[in-house]
C-alpha cells in the first residue's frame, strides 16, 4: 500500500511538473514570440515549404519581431528586401523591392488586426500564368455576400502608414496578357470625432493585349471615404478614369459622390466638352454609396450627340448613317422609387432627343419605366415629334440587300427562343405624332415620302403594328408616276406582313393604278384605272402609254408575258416597281422555268436587262422573245413535207419577225 | 488552251469527208468548225476569277479592304452601302460597323457566310472566310410519301446564297405542282455553319381540275379553246398541263397570249383562263442556218381565227438553200376547218403544197393536196392526233431516177401519240415517249398512175435516269421503220417516184452520213434505224451539253426485207443552250458492214459533222 501512495506521489508530481513546464513553455513561447518566430525560424520553415508548393525567398537580412503587447496582443514587425513567393499550383509568382510591416493583432477567439502602424509594399511585381488544365467542375454556387470585403478588423483598426505599391502586374493567358500597376494608400480620416472609416486613394492603370488586337488601356486615380469595412458604406468618392483601346475611342470619366449626389462627367479628352454629364440626388436610408437607396432623380444631358457619334465612330456601336450628322441634344430624365421590400423598385425615365443635321431633323420623346424585381420589366412609348432622314442615292438598276437573309443561319441547331426564360421583359411601342411625322428623301421620289408609324415591341414576339407611306411623287422616267401609299401591317406573329400598296402611273388619257396585296413574301398585284379599263388594256397602259388594241406585236408579247408572269408570281415588288415606272422595251416569260425577263430604258439612254431568276440559261421555249417583233422560234413543222414518209418532224429554231394585226 | 483543245482532235476529223468538194460548202464547214473552237477557247480561258487569298482587295478606296480567295468587287449601289455615298452628306461616311453589317448581306449573296473585320497595321480588313456550299438537305414539314428531294441537283455542292434558297423553293413547288399539289406551301432555310439545307414542305391534298372558267373571246366560242386543253375536268391537277394548253393555243396563234389562274380548295383545283387575244391575223418570216440544208427562210401569212371554232387558214412559202444541188422551194396553203360545236376537237385537216427539191441524187417537182379528217384527244399524261382521208398528188422528176412524171392519190391513215412532258419541251427534251404511225395506199385505178403502199413507224423515248431535276443523264433512242410496196407487174420500186422512195442520213437518223445519202441515188424499198444518245446536262457550265450518240441502220431491198449492210454512225457531239437557242453539233463516223446488195449503195467510211440550231434529239 505504501509503495503504491509512493508511486502515486512520484507520479502526481511528475505529471503535475510536465504541466507546469508545459505551461511555462507555452507561456514563454506566448509572451516570448521572438524566441520561436525571428528570422532563423522562418528561413527554416521556408525550406520545407516548397513541399507543399510554395516557394518563398529573400535576399538580405530580413528582420522579424514579434513581441507581446498584452495579454492578447501581438506586435508584427517584418522588413525585408527582394521577397519572392510562388505558388506552382496558382500559377502565381509575386516579388516585392521591400517590405516593411508594423502591425498589431489580437489572437483572441480568432484574429483581429488591431492596428497597422506601417504597412509599405515597394515595387510589387506579379505574374500570373494560369497552368493549363482540365476544366474544373463548376462549383456549386455559394450563398455569400458578393460584396468586397475589407480583411477583418481592419474596418475598425488603427492605421497609420499604409502603402501599396503594385510596380507590375502580369497574367498571361492563351488570349492575350493583362497588365496592370497601381499604387494604393489606406489611411483613416484625419478628423477628431469623426466615426471609424476607411479612406482610401488609389491610382493605376491596367492593359489588355490581345493577339491581333490594338491594346486596351484604362488608368484610374480614385479617392474614397467609406464608413465599415464593406464597400457598401462608401460615403464620399471621386473616380477619374481614362480609356483607351478599341472598345470604345478615348474617354474620361469623372464620378462623384458626395452626400446623396451623385455627378458623372463624360468627355473623350481631358479638356473636351462634355459628352455626357448630369447628376443624381439620391434618397437613402445611410449615407454611403451602395447603401440601400429608396428614391432617386437623375438627370443627365448628352449636350451634343456630334460628341458621341464621334466618340464611338470607330467602335462596333457606331451610330448609323443617317443618324451619324445629326447634332443636338439629348436630355435623359430618370427617377428611382422603392416601395416595400416585395415590390419592385421602378424607374420612370424620358428621353428627349432634338438632333438635327444640316438636312436631317429627329425629334422624339421617349417616355418609359424600368421595373427591377425578380424580373427586369422595361415600358417604353417612343413617340416621334419629327423626322426627316435623308437616303442614300441608290440605282434602281441592281438594289443590293440591305441586311443579311434570316434564312441563312450563322448558327447551328434549333434557334433557342431565349427571351421565353429571360429574366428581361420589354413592351416598347414606337408611334408618330402626325401621319407624316417620319418624312423620307430619297433619290426615288420628287418629294420626301411621308411615313407614320405605330409599332409594338414585345419581348418573345415578333414586332406588331402598322407602317403607313403616304402619297409621293415618284422621281422616274415616267413622270407622272406617283407612289399613292404603302401599309405595311405586321400581324404580330410569325407570319410575314401584310402589304397594301398602291402606285399610280397618269397618262394624257388614263390613269393606271397598280395595286400591291398580300404579303412581302409573294406579292400579288391588280391593275384598276380610271375611266375603267379591262386588265389586259390597264397593263398595256401601264407598260406601253396605250391599249392593247394599239400595241404592235412586240409590245403585244411583252404585254402578253407580263400578265402571265404577274399571274404566275413570277414578278416581285422590284421587278413591278421597275415595269410600273420605267419604260420597257421588252418583257419575256418562260412559263416553264416561271423566269421573266425584261430589258428597261434608263435614265442615260442604256438599257437594263433583268431576270427574275438566277439560275443559269433560262429553260428554251417554243419561242424565246429577243426584243421588238423578233423572236427565236422552234419549228416543229417539217421543212421537207412534201415526203409520205415525213420523215423530218424533229425541231429546228429560227430567227422570226412576227406581227399581228 | 486553244490550241490544246484543238489538239485533242486529229486535223482530218475537224473536216468532213464528202463527194461534193464545192468551195461553198467547204467554207461552211470550216464555219462549222468555228464554234468548237470557240467553246475549246471559252473553256481554257475563261475561268473563276481566283485571287491569292492573302492579297488585300481594296473595297472602298482608303478605306476598307477585303481578303478573300475571289474577286470582291462592288458595284455601284452597294459601294454606296459600304463606302458612303459622296453624294448625300448624311450617308457620307458609313461607320465600319453598319458597313460591315451591309457587306454581310452584299457577301451572304455570294456565298461567305462567315466574314468577320480585322485591323491590321491601322486598316480595317474584311476577312470574308470560307465559302459555303451546301451539304445536305433535310426534309420537314409534310411533303407527299412518294416525293423524294434527293432528285434535285444543282442544290448540294452548290455555294449557299439567298438566290439558291428562292430558286430551290421555286424548283421544289413547280415540282410539286406537277403532281398534283396545286397550292403548296414551301419554305427553305439553311444553316451555314454546318452547310445544311431546310426545306419545309407542306403539300396540301392533291386536287383534281373541278372547273375552268374561261374569260371570253369576241367572236369566238369557248370550245375554240378547250380543244387544246391537255387536262380535263377530274384529272389530277398538273401545273405542266396548263402550261401545255397555252403553249398549244400560242403555237397555233388563235391566242396571243394566255394562262391559267389557279384557285385551290382542299382537294380541288378551280381554273381561270386569262389571255390576251391579240389580233386574228399573222404574218411572220424568219430564217435560219444548219449544215444540211444551208440558208433556211420563209413567210407566212395565217388567219388564226376564223369562225366562232376558231378555224384557220394560212398561206406561205418556204426555202432553204445550201447550194445548187440541195435545195428547196415550197409553196403551201393550209387550212384548219372546225365545224362541229359538240366536237370540238373534230376537224378537216387541208393542205396544198407545191415544192421543188434539188438534191445531189435527184431534182423534183412534187404538188399534194390532202383533206385529213382528223381529231385529237388527252388523257392524264398523253395527248394524240389521228386522222384518215385522201390526198392528191402529181410528181415530176427532172433528175434522178423513177418516174418522170406520176400522177397518184392515196388514202392516208396516221396516228401520234405524245407524253405530254414531252411535247411541252418539244424546243429542249429531256423525257417522255412519242410514237407515230402513218399507212398509205394508192391504186392505179383510182385517179392513180401507179399502185403503192407505204407505212411509216416510228418515235422516241427519252429517259431522264434518276428524274433528277434538272435532268442530268439523259438516255435517249428513236426508231423509224418505213417500207413502200409497189407491184412488180408496174415496175416494182424502181418506177415509184423520188416523193415515194426512202432514205437516210443526216441529223434526223443516220449522223455519219449526210442528209439522205443512204443508201445510195436510188432510195430503198424498207428502211430501218434504230439511233441512241447520252447526253450530260447540266454538268458542264455555259449551257454545254456534251453527248454520245450510236446510229444503226439497214435498208431492203425488198419491201418489209433488210439486206446487207448494217451502217453504223458512233461519234461525239454538243448541245449548247445559248442565249438565243439550242446548237447541236455531231462528229460522227460512218461506216458500212457487209457487202452491198446493190453496186449503187453508199459503203463510204467517213467523219460526218453536223450543226444544227433548234434541232433535237
Amino acid at each position: 500500500m505504501r509503495i503504491l501512495k509512493r508511486i502515486f506521489t512520484i507520479l502526481s508530481v511528475t505529471l503535475l511538473s510536465i504541466v507546469v513546464f508545459a505551461v511555462l513553455v507555452v507561456g514563454v513561447a506566448w509572451f516570448f514570440p521572438s524566441l520561436w518566430l525571428n528570422e532563423t525560424t522562418v528561413r527554416m520553415a521556408s525550406r520545407f515549404l516548397p513541399e507543399v508548393g510554395v516557394n518563398v525567398h529573400w535576399q538580405g537580412p530580413a528582420n522579424i519581431e514579434v513581441e507581446t503587447t498584452s495579454l492578447f496582443g501581438k506586435r508584427v514587425r517584418v522588413q525585408t528586401e527582394k521577397l519572392c513567393v510562388g505558388i506552382a499550383d496558382a500559377g502565381t509568382d509575386t516579388c516585392v523591392d521591400s517590405l516593411d510591416l508594423d502591425a498589431t493583432v489580437l489572437l483572441r477567439f480568432g484574429f483581429k488586426i488591431q492596428r497597422i502602424d506601417k504597412l509599405v509594399i515597394k515595387g510589387a511585381r506579379v505574374t500570373v500564368v494560369p497552368m493549363a488544365s482540365a476544366p474544373e467542375a463548376p462549383k456549386e454556387e455559394e450563398d455569400s455576400d458578393s460584396s468586397f470585403q475589407l480583411p477583418v478588423g481592419l474596418d475598425t483598426a488603427v492605421l497609420g502608414q499604409i502603402h501599396l505599391g503594385l510596380h507590375s502586374l502580369a497574367v498571361r493567358t492563351s488570349d492575350g496578357t493583362i497588365g496592370g500597376r497601381a499604387e494604393l494608400s489606406l489611411s483613416q480620416p484625419d478628423k477628431a470625432g469623426a466615426e471609424k472609416g476607411l479612406a482610401w486613394m488609389a491610382y493605376g492603370e491596367a492593359s489588355y493585349r490581345a493577339k491581333n488586337a490594338p491594346p486596351e488601356r484604362l488608368k484610374f486615380d480614385l479617392a474614397a471615404v467609406q464608413a465599415r469595412h464593406s464597400v457598401d458604406s462608401i460615403r464620399k468618392l471621386d473616380l477619374t478614369a481614362e480609356y483607351r483601346g478599341s472598345f470604345l475611342l478615348p474617354l474620361h470619366l469623372k464620378l462623384g459622390f458626395e452626400d446623396r449626389k451623385v455627378h458623372l462627367d463624360i468627355t473623350n479628352a481631358k479638356a473636351a466638352p462634355s459628352i455626357l454629364v448630369g447628376d443624381m440626388y439620391m434618397t437613402k436610408s445611410e449615407k454611403g454609396l451602395f447603401s440601400e437607396l429608396t428614391d432617386a432623380k437623375a438627370k443627365f444631358m448628352i449636350e451634343d450627340f456630334a460628341r458621341v457619334v464621334a466618340a464611338i465612330r470607330k467602335t462596333p456601336f457606331a451610330v448609323p448613317s443617317p443618324l451619324n450628322v445629326l447634332g443636338g441634344p439629348v436630355e435623359i430624365l430618370a427617377e428611382y422609387h422603392t416601395g416595400k421590400k416585395s415590390e419592385p423598385a421602378n424607374i420612370p425615365m424620358t428621353v428627349t432627343t432634338t438632333l438635327k443635321s444640316r438636312t436631317q431633323l429627329f425629334n422624339t420623346k421617349t417616355e418609359g419605366k424600368l421595373e427591377l424585381g425578380q424580373k427586369t420589366k422595361l415600358t417604353l412609348n417612343a413617340n416621334i415629334k419629327s423626322i426627316l432622314l435623308m437616303m442614300p442615292t441608290l440605282d434602281l438598276q441592281k438594289i443590293p440587300p440591305i441586311f443579311p437573309d434570316g434564312r441563312i443561319h450563322t448558327t447551328d441547331g434549333t434557334v433557342l427562343d431565349t427571351d421565353e426564360n429571360s429574366s428581361f421583359e420589354y413592351f416598347v411601342t414606337i408611334q408618330t405624332e402626325q401621319p407624316n411625322s417620319i418624312l423620307i428623301v430619297s433619290n426615288v421620289a420628287k418629294q420626301p415620302i411621308p411615313i407614320g408609324l405605330n409599332l409594338r415591341l414585345m419581348s418573345g414576339q415578333p414586332i406588331a403594328g402598322k407602317i403607313h407611306a403616304g402619297r409621293a411623287q415618284l422621281d422616274v422616267l415616267r413622270r407622272n408616276a406617283s407612289l399613292q401609299k404603302v401599309d405595311l401591317e405586321f400581324p404580330g406573329t410569325s407570319t410575314p406582313p401584310r402589304l397594301n400598296a398602291e402606285l399610280s402611273v397618269k397618262y394624257s388619257e388614263y390613269t393606271v393604278f397598280v395595286h400591291v396585296f398580300g404579303n412581302t413574301e409573294k406579292p400579288d398585284f391588280f391593275l384598276t384605272s380610271d375611266p375603267p379599263l379591262s386588265d389586259a388594256d390597264a397593263m398595256s397602259v401601264l407598260l406601253f402609254g396605250q391599249t392593247a388594241s394599239e400595241l404592235d406585236s412586240g409590245e403585244s408579247d411583252s404585254l402578253a408575258g407580263t400578265q402571265a408572269a404577274v399571274a404566275n408570281r413570277a414578278v416581285n415588288l422590284a421587278s413591278m416597281y421597275l415595269l410600273a415606272t420605267t419604260p420597257i422595251e421588252s418583257v419575256g416569260y418562260d412559263p416553264v422555268s416561271n423566269t421573266v425577263s425584261a430589258r428597261v430604258r434608263l435614265r442615260d439612254g442604256t438599257t437594263l436587262q433583268m431576270k427574275s431568276s438566277g439560275r443559269g440559261v433560262a429553260g428554251v421555249g417554243l419561242r424565246q422573245r429577243l426584243g421588238g417583233p423578233w423572236s427565236v422560234r422552234t419549228e416543229i413543222e417539217n421543212m421537207n413535207n412534201n415526203s409520205s414518209t415525213d420523215e423530218e418532224r424533229s425541231a429546228s429554231a429560227v430567227l422570226e419577225w412576227s406581227k399581228r394585226y | 488552251m486553244t490550241q490544246h483543245a484543238l489538239k485533242k482532235v486529229p486535223p482530218k476529223m475537224l473536216s468532213v469527208k464528202t463527194r461534193t468538194k464545192r468551195p461553198i460548202f467547204q467554207a461552211f464547214v470550216r464555219l462549222g468548225a468555228v464554234p468548237f473552237a470557240v467553246l475549246g477557247a471559252a473553256l481554257g480561258t475563261v475561268s473563276v476569277e481566283a485571287v491569292d487569298p492573302q492579297q488585300l482587295q481594296e473595297l472602298c478606296p482608303g478605306g476598307l479592304w477585303a481578303r478573300a480567295p475571289v474577286r470582291i468587287s462592288l458595284n455601284d449601289n452597294e459601294s454606296v452601302l459600304v463606302c458612303g455615298d459622296p453624294k448625300v452628306e448624311a450617308w457620307r461616311n458609313v461607320p465600319l460597323n453598319q458597313a460591315m453589317v451591309h457587306l454581310s448581306a452584299i457577301l451572304q449573296e455570294r456565298g461567305f457566310q462567315f466574314p468577320k473585320m480585322v485591323t491590321e497595321e491601322g486598316r480595317a480588313i474584311v476577312d470574308v472566310g470560307p465559302r459555303s456550299e451546301v451539304q445536305s438537305i433535310e426534309v420537314e414539314g409534310h411533303p407527299p410519301a412518294d416525293w423524294r428531294v434527293k432528285r434535285f441537283r444543282k442544290v448540294r455542292g452548290e455555294v449557299l446564297t439567298p438566290t439558291l434558297l428562292g430558286s430551290f423553293q421555286k424548283r421544289v413547288e413547280a415540282d410539286l405542282r406537277r403532281f398534283g399539289y396545286a397550292c403548296p406551301v414551301v419554305k427553305t432555310d439553311a444553316f451555314a455553319r454546318s452547310e445544311r439545307l431546310r426545306l419545309t414542305v407542306h403539300a396540301g391534298q392533291r386536287a383534281v381540275v373541278r372547273s375552268v372558267k374561261i374569260d371570253p373571246v369576241d367572236g369566238l366560242e369557248p370550245q375554240a379553246l378547250e380543244r387544246f386543253y391537255a387536262f380535263f375536268p377530274g384529272a389530277v391537277f398538273d401545273h405542266n398541263a396548263l402550261l401545255l394548253s397555252s403553249q398549244r393555243m400560242e403555237t397555233d396563234g388563235i391566242l396571243q397570249s394566255t394562262y391559267f389562274e389557279t384557285t385551290c380548295d382542299p382537294g380541288f383545283a378551280d381554273l381561270h383562263q386569262k389571255h390576251m387575244a391579240g389580233a386574228p391575223r399573222i404574218l411572220r418570216f424568219g430564217g435560219g442556218l444548219n449544215t444540211e440544208r444551208g440558208l433556211i427562210g420563209y413567210i407566212e401569212w395565217k388567219h388564226a381565227r376564223i369562225g366562232r371554232l376558231g378555224s384557220s387558214f394560212n398561206v406561205g412559202t418556204k426555202f432553204s438553200y445550201r447550194d445548187s444541188h440541195r435545195n428547196i422551194q415550197q409553196v403551201t396553203a393550209a387550212g384548219k376547218w372546225y365545224g362541229l360545236m359538240d366536237f370540238s376537237r373534230l376537224y378537216f385537216d387541208s393542205t396544198l403544197t407545191a415544192t421543188h427539191e434539188s438534191h445531189e441524187n435527184y431534182r423534183i417537182a412534187t404538188v399534194n393536196q390532202t383533206l385529213l379528217p382528223s381529231t385529237t384527244w388527252d388523257t392524264q399524261n398523253f395527248g394524240g392526233t389521228i386522222s384518215f382521208g385522201p390526198t392528191l398528188n402529181a410528181s415530176q422528176t427532172f433528175r434522178g431516177p423513177g418516174r418522170p412524171r406520176t400522177f397518184y392519190s392515196t388514202l392516208r391513215g396516221s396516228v401520234r401519240i405524245i407524253e405530254h412532258d414531252l411535247e411541252l419541251n418539244y424546243a429542249d427534251p429531256t423525257s417522255g415517249l412519242e410514237l407515230r404511225a402513218q399507212a398509205e395506199a394508192s391504186d392505179d385505178t383510182v385517179f392513180s398512175d401507179i399502185s403503192t403502199q407505204s407505212f411509216i413507224i416510228d418515235g422516241r423515248w427519252l429517259w431522264n435516269i434518276a428524274n433528277m431535276q434538272p435532268a442530268t443523264y439523259i438516255l435517249a433512242f428513236r426508231w423509224r421503220l418505213n417500207a413502200t410496196l409497189a407491184p412488180a407487174s408496174q415496175g416494182g420500186y424502181a418506177s415509184l417516184p423520188i416523193a415515194l422512195r426512202n432514205y437516210m442520213g443526216g441529223s434526223y437518223d443516220m449522223r455519219g452520213y449526210a442528209l439522205k445519202e443512204l443508201p445510195g441515188p436510188i432510195g430503198a424499198p424498207t428502211i430501218a434505224y434504230v439511233g441512241s444518245e447520252f447526253r450530260l446536262a447540266e454538268i458542264l457550265p455555259w449551257g454545254l451539253q456534251p453527248l454520245v450518240l450510236f446510229d444503226i441502220g439497214r435498208v431492203g431491198s425488198n419491201p418489209l426485207t433488210l439486206n446487207s449492210p448494217v451502217y453504223f454512225s458512233v461519234g461525239p457531239g454538243m448541245r449548247w443552250e445559248s442565249p438565243i437557242g439550242v446548237f447541236r453539233m455531231t462528229l460522227a463516223r460512218g461506216w458500212a458492214s457487209g457487202r452491198p446488195y446493190d453496186a449503187s449503195q453508199s459503203t463510204l467510211k467517213q467523219w460526218q459533222f453536223l450543226i444544227g440550231f433548234g434541232e433535237e434529239f
